[in-house]
């Protein structure tokens, strides 16, 4: 398009929305993609850890005393204790809890709650309650906590009809796993209190992350690509609402196999019946990343007090009182579990305890039930005194309004409120809007057939577009593939395996990337469409070949998430077959009639 | 309540769908008269704006908003479903009036 005379707005439009979709959209594609798998992406980490097969069933309750043991065992110091209940979305119970932090420094820190943790790990495998002196240099509180612990733990040992401390002891592994932070977990099978060590892997977090800071760069780079590329969207989004002539009457009209027509009509219809969530998640992944763009903003309104700003914006960081160093007995947590299910009928979450064992203990018991302005997770949360056990009522705070919208686009982008059918529904919508920018990313290349016809040669830039289409769209899902295929293949106690699969990742995909470069169009379409099939339609049987369980194992063991992760494959997988055989028709017809130019191949 | 307002919408979509441009005649036999045709758009509007009202019984405005446009996302992918392959399905909802449509 030429600038020097005037357009209609609709026209000046249309080149927008072609020229900022191109160029990010192999990269919106990915995000889209990767985004939409992060709505399950709970459930992917429990696929890609087989071990939590060997579960059962969900219950609450049940095994809430084990859970508070271990953690009496080897989180005695932590200032935070966490267990997250059994539920639909995952059916083992989880304990989490941070190392104390030392003063001297976050990256000391780090190696020293890694190395307590330790500590206090081989200390109880030796059946030894010695592990004082591994400790470094304890300041006064820390030591009162320490001499608390070795009470405790020895007390504890003194009681030999707990069967997993006396496996503990013998030296079976219970390895607690080292999260983010400093944060340690255990997963314990609800039915039996079994402690279950799953494998190490990048699992469903490695492709949330991918969505908003990409991979192998800093993360303040690649959130800034993110929050451009979040950009491009908005506006081709806004602009295609625009360019969209008849939005009622071409509502409902998608005409299959009438070439560009049909790609047209596929590019509107996936965008306008879910265009809700397109605005929503793109405008609300935008005002994440905002503070990414525009990061001074922030601190000249606030003079330097970004705390301030978050508390502001986000609701967090609000003052706090100082920490009561005094030792006092934590409250019976099943006491306090029986008292929440009394309140809330819905069931727990999960139990979180701010410095256990303190006079100042806090208790919160999270439960199913979404709540705006409650917690991280957004769902509503009933407070407890960590040492009297006395319910503690909600007092209702006052809400900026920055903090209200802000709280609500973050539980509308994560479906923190969500029921399973809406969740189902959002990721719908995210196959939608991943369909979209791909049909979009072709239709480039479909409507400048007839131009390169006219030219009679495929102009440098056409092809790059093709092999970059192929490589993003195609190559992307066989990489997705063959992640979830490294991680099963990929021997359970390897070193650093989190980092393989997310290798294993890469490297398909730029095998991908580099097959596209050399094979003609339409054949790397076919061969790249049949890998992405062929790893996707066998997922139902790598499951449970490879240490998991075959669907009707999981259905009677109500192992609802896996099921569903295992059949959303294989769909995929046939959709994909779909495809990979359209285009193979394609191909057939071009080779029989030969007067279509090689360029169009 | 949720499998109410899919319906509600899946209705109301149907209906539109019935009555909005170049579809009704892959859909119906026979078109559809003028004031009929406005009865049923009207009809269909009706019904999706209706599907709203069960989902905000359980939930606040915001989060029932929300829960709201995905059901209307997902009950408009399956109208436009059966309109691209199995258009004659979507005449179900109109053949009551299969009398007054001449």
């Amino acid at each position: 398009m030429k600038f020097d005379k005037p357009r209609s707005l609709r026209k000046s439009m249309t080149w927008v929305h072609t020229w900022t979709g191109l160029p990010l959209g192999w990269l919106l594609f990915a995000i889209f993609v990767t985004g939409t798998l992060s709505f399950y992406r709970l459930e992917i980490t429990q696929w890609m850890q087989p071990e939590t097969q060997q579960a059962s069933i969900y219950d609450q309750g049940q095994g809430l005393s084990t859970a508070t043991k271990l953690l009496e065992q080897y989180a005695s110091d932590a200032e935070f204790w966490s267990i997250g209940f059994p539920t639909a979305r995952n059916p083992l119970y989880q304990l989490r809890w941070r190392a104390p932090e030392d003063k001297s420094g976050p990256e000391n820190a780090k190696g020293k709650a890694k190395s307590n943790a330790k500590g206090n790990a081989n200390g109880h495998a030796q059946g030894n309650g010695k592990d004082k002196p591994q400790r470094g240099s304890n300041n006064g509180h820390n030591a009162t906590s320490a001499d608390t612990a070795a009470k405790k733990t020895n007390a504890e040992q003194s009681q030999p009809a707990e069967s997993h401390l006396a496996k503990g002891a013998d030296g079976d592994k219970i390895k607690p796993q080292q999260g983010h932070r400093g944060m340690m977990q255990l997963s314990l099978d609800p039915a039996t209190g079994q402690v279950i060590t799953p494998r190490e892997t990048a699992g469903g977090e490695f492709l949330y992350r991918f969505h908003f800071q990409l991979y192998g760069m800093h993360w303040s780079i690649g959130r800034t690509i993110v929050a451009i590329a979040t950009f491009f969207m908005f506006t081709a989004i806004i602009t295609g609402v625009i360019i969209h002539r008849n939005i009622f009457k071409d509502f409902f009209s998608f005409r299959p196999r009438k070439g560009q027509r049909s790609w047209l009509d596929a590019h509107a219809a996936t965008s306008v019946i879910a265009l809700p969530f397109h605005l929503i998640l793109t405008f609300s992944g935008l005002l994440f990343l905002a503070g990414q763009l525009l990061p001074m903003v922030a601190g000249a309104a606030y003079n330097g007090d970004p705390r301030g700003f978050l508390r502001d914006y986000r609701g967090f960081g609000a003052e706090q009182a100082a920490p009561n160093p005094n030792a006092a007995k934590l409250v019976d947590i099943s006491a306090i579990a029986l008292d929440a299910l009394k309140r809330s009928p819905a069931g727990i979450d999960s139990i979180n305890i701010k410095r256990p064992g303190k006079a100042d203990a806090e208790i919160s018991v999270t439960t199913p039930e979404g709540s705006l302005f409650s917690g991280k997770q957004s769902l509503a949360s009933l407070q407890y005194n960590g040492v009297t056990g006395d319910f503690i009522p909600a007092t209702s705070k006052e809400h900026s309004a920055a903090e209200t919208i802000w709280k609500f686009m973050l539980s509308a982008h994560m479906g923190l409120f969500t029921t399973p059918v809406i969740r189902a529904l959002l990721f719908l919508s995210g196959v939608l809007g991943s369909v979209m920018i791909a049909s979009g990313l072709v239709m480039w290349l479909v409507a400048r057939q007839r131009e390169r016809e006219k030219l009679g040669y495929l102009p440098r830039g056409h092809r790059l577009v093709e092999q970059l289409n192929v490589a993003a769209i195609a190559g992307l899902l066989s990489a997705l593939g063959a992640y979830f295929w490294f991680n099963r293949m990929l021997p359970a106690d390897m070193v650093d395996r989190s980092h393989w699969e997310i290798n294993g990742f890469f490297a398909v995909w730029g095998l991908c990337l580099l097959h596209a470069i050399v094979r003609p169009h339409l054949k790397a379409w076919r061969e790249q469409l049949s890998l992405a099939t062929a790893l996707l339609i066998t997922i139902p049987l790598l499951d449970p070949l490879t240490g998991g369980n075959f669907i009707w194992q999981n259905w009677l063991q109500g192992q609802f998430a896996i099921i569903g992760f295992d059949l959303t494959a294989f769909a995929l997988g046939l959709g994909l077959l779909y495809a990979t055989l359209q285009v193979k028709h394609k191909l057939a017809k071009a080779e029989v009639t030969k007067a279509v130019p090689p360029a169009s191949r | 309540m949720t499998l109410l307002a899919f319906i509600l919408a899946l209705f109301g979509f149907n209906l539109l769908c019935i009555t909005t441009g170049r579809n009704a005649t892959s859909i119906l036999s026979t078109p559809l008269s003028q004031s009929l045709r406005r009865l049923l758009t009207t009809c269909a509007w009706l019904l999706l704006a209706l599907s709203l009202w069960p989902m905000l019984l359980k939930t606040d405005i915001a989060i029932g908003l929300v829960n709201w446009a995905m059901l209307l996302t997902g009950s408009a992918t399956v109208v436009i479903i059966l309109l691209s392959y199995r258009p004659h399905y979507l005449a179900w909802l109109v053949r009551p009036l299969r009398p007054w449509l001449s």
